[in-house]
């Protein structure tokens, strides 16, 4: 089996949503990544939650973690108030999304391969190299095909 | 003019001018540099690494390797912050006050801690109250890497040149703060005044949003408890060790060395986790660059530059200090305070072997203006830089003129109030 084969794709968005309603887009859907696409239809980001969750959360937080623990309920609306205001768009042009980081993997690499690239990254999904329409392999979806693989070696059911 | 002597000033103004452009990483080009003096014949084996004149000055590197293994391990107990917000609270969520509370802070902290370090440290916290305050945070900023700049210039380890300067003439901890701390304690009002004046009209205090600032808990900053007990206690035998190093005989280097293999010992912490804040790429530049200055020194460019400048002076130090204090200030608003201040460590030298005890303060003219100078502009001080940075990231842009116009301002009081200090207290 090949990485091909397992492949998918991810929800496309546009530069101009806001970063509050990708936020809402992941978590009720429970998405790895969502891919942000250009006016011209080009892939300029590929957003996972950890991203999009970085764009939400203050930054001072992030850069000093003894802060973290002032934070409280109260500080949500703020943050969140920011958030609808912002779109991913904007955080592409000022460099917090794109899509360098993203691993990426030939179509025709073995599923061993495959999970070999994301151990190593440690990366809950890689995007297929190549143009077009892009396309990702899930860890979930190669844990399943190496287990279906081992178990038809050994004729188990 | 020997093809060699040629070849090594060429080397040493392009590694200056690529320092100052940023084209390449620094440590990339001192390197480069001190490879290329190599091979031109300018030093050898037995100067790069034995010699305490032309060598790599390995009191610097490991009093810097030492305090950033201590500072890389003691920041992770949330000590500062939990001082910064107890201090905004102290200043019941007054945004001057806090201003002020945070400069005084800063600036203590800058000089036994590293100034980006320290920039680092207070910027975080600073946000988090100014989001609460709903104020801009930029006054607060500025102020802040102002505060640092000046507050490092008061010891031997506040600021990298400061090191350079201790180890080339052979001052101390104690003798960095008894001829500095006065100014410098004088500098960190009158800055606080300038906040005042400069500021003022953006520090609009709401006492419903001071009191966001009276329900933040500092005790939720303190990540490990154990951690905090240790690094404090370390942290002030390091200190006595500084302030006692005469008695002892243990130089900076090594106190800073024992007190970090002692923290390593007791923390138990994980090696990655110790060397995480260890800026080898800093410690490399250092090494290159004494080795490109120590190549001058060999071949003479320093003597016969000190040699003219003390018969420019000609016996009139207090003119030499007055004017090595305003010239560094002004190249070091432009330049990297510590190739300047590594190169003219040797040139200070021999003025001050020239002209004894009248020649003295030279030093201290040094370290002022270089330190001070750094406040001019937005790219003065490695500081400077990384603190427009964390801003720009936050949300809250700093033009490079913004800043400029604070710091020139900045700068020229303190200097003004410098060179009077240094006139009444050694020459009058």
């Amino acid at each position: 089996m090949h990485a091909v084969e397992l492949a998918v794709e991810l929800p496309l968005l546009p530069r101009s949503s806001s970063i509050s309603d990708t936020f809402r887009l992941i978590a009720e859907h429970d998405l790895l990544a969502v891919v942000i696409i250009g006016d011209d239809g080009r892939v300029e980001a590929i957003a996972s939650p950890v991203d999009i969750t970085r764009l939400v959360l203050p930054g001072y937080a992030l850069a000093d973690l003894s802060l973290a623990g002032l934070l409280d309920d109260s500080s949500l609306e703020e943050l969140f108030t920011e958030a609808d205001a912002r779109t991913v768009g904007a955080a592409i042009d000022a460099g917090d999304l794109g899509v360098r980081g993203v691993v990426e993997i030939d179509a025709d690499a073995t599923v061993l391969e495959t999970a070999c690239h994301m151990v190593a990254n440690k990366a809950q999904l890689v995007r297929l190299s190549g143009d077009g329409t892009p396309r990702f392999v899930f860890l979930s979806a190669v844990l399943d095909a190496l287990l279906a693989a081992r178990d038809g070696r050994a004729g188990r059911p | 003019m020997s093809w060699q002597l040629v070849a090594a000033i060429a080397v040493f103004a392009a590694a200056y001018v690529l320092i100052a452009t940023e084209k390449l990483p620094r440590a990339t080009v001192t390197l480069t540099g001190a490879a290329v003096m190599v091979l031109i014949g300018a030093t050898g084996g037995d100067d790069v690494f034995f010699s305490a004149d032309t060598g790599i000055d390995w009191n610097v590197l490991f009093l810097l390797l030492g305090m950033m293994m201590v500072v890389g391990i003691a920041r992770q107990s949330g000590m500062f912050e939990y001082l910064a917000v107890w201090s905004a609270k102290l200043a019941r969520g007054r945004p001057f006050a806090i201003l002020a509370m945070f400069a005084v802070i800063t600036a203590v902290a800058s000089a036994f801690l590293d100034n980006v370090t320290t920039v680092l440290l207070i910027a975080p916290v600073t946000l988090l109250v100014c989001q609460r305050l709903a104020v801009t945070p930029v006054p607060y900023l500025i102020t802040e890497v102002l505060a640092s700049n000046i507050g490092g210039t008061a010891t031997l380890i506040g600021d990298p040149p400061n090191l350079i300067v201790g180890s080339r003439a052979g001052l101390g901890f104690t003798d960095f703060l008894v001829a500095l701390g006065p100014i410098i304690a004088i500098l960190l009002v009158v800055l606080i005044g300038l906040a005042w004046l400069m500021f003022r009209r953006q520090l609009h205090y709401d006492p419903q949003r001071a009191t966001q600032v009276m329900a933040l808990r500092q005790r939720e900053t303190i990540r490990d408890g154990r951690l905090l007990v240790v690094s404090l206690s370390v942290l002030g035998a390091i200190l006595v060790g500084f302030l006692t190093s005469r008695l002892t005989g243990l130089q900076p280097a090594m106190v800073a060395l024992i007190g970090a293999g002692l923290l390593v010992l007791i923390t138990r912490m994980e090696p990655a986790k110790i060397f995480a804040d260890v800026e080898w790429e800093t410690l490399l530049f250092f090494a290159g660059l004494f080795v490109m200055v120590g190549a001058l020194v060999n071949l003479g460019v320093i003597k016969a530059l000190g040699a003219a400048a003390a018969g420019a002076i000609d016996g009139h130090w207090a003119l030499g200090a007055v004017g090595l204090l305003i010239g560094s200030a002004i190249l070091s608003g432009v330049i990297d305070n510590i190739p300047y201040v590594a190169t003219l460590a040797p040139l200070t030298q021999d003025l001050v072997d020239a002209g004894g005890s009248a020649a003295q303060p030279l030093w201290w003219a040094l370290t002022l203006g270089a330190d001070l100078g750094g406040n001019a502009t937005a790219i003065g001080a490695s500081a400077n830089v990384v603190l427009l940075g964390v801003a720009r990231r936050n949300g809250h842009p700093i033009s490079f003129w913004q800043f400029t116009r604070y710091g020139l301002i900045t700068t020229a009081v303190t200097i003004a109030l410098s060179t009077a200090y240094l006139l009444l207290r050694y020459y009058v």
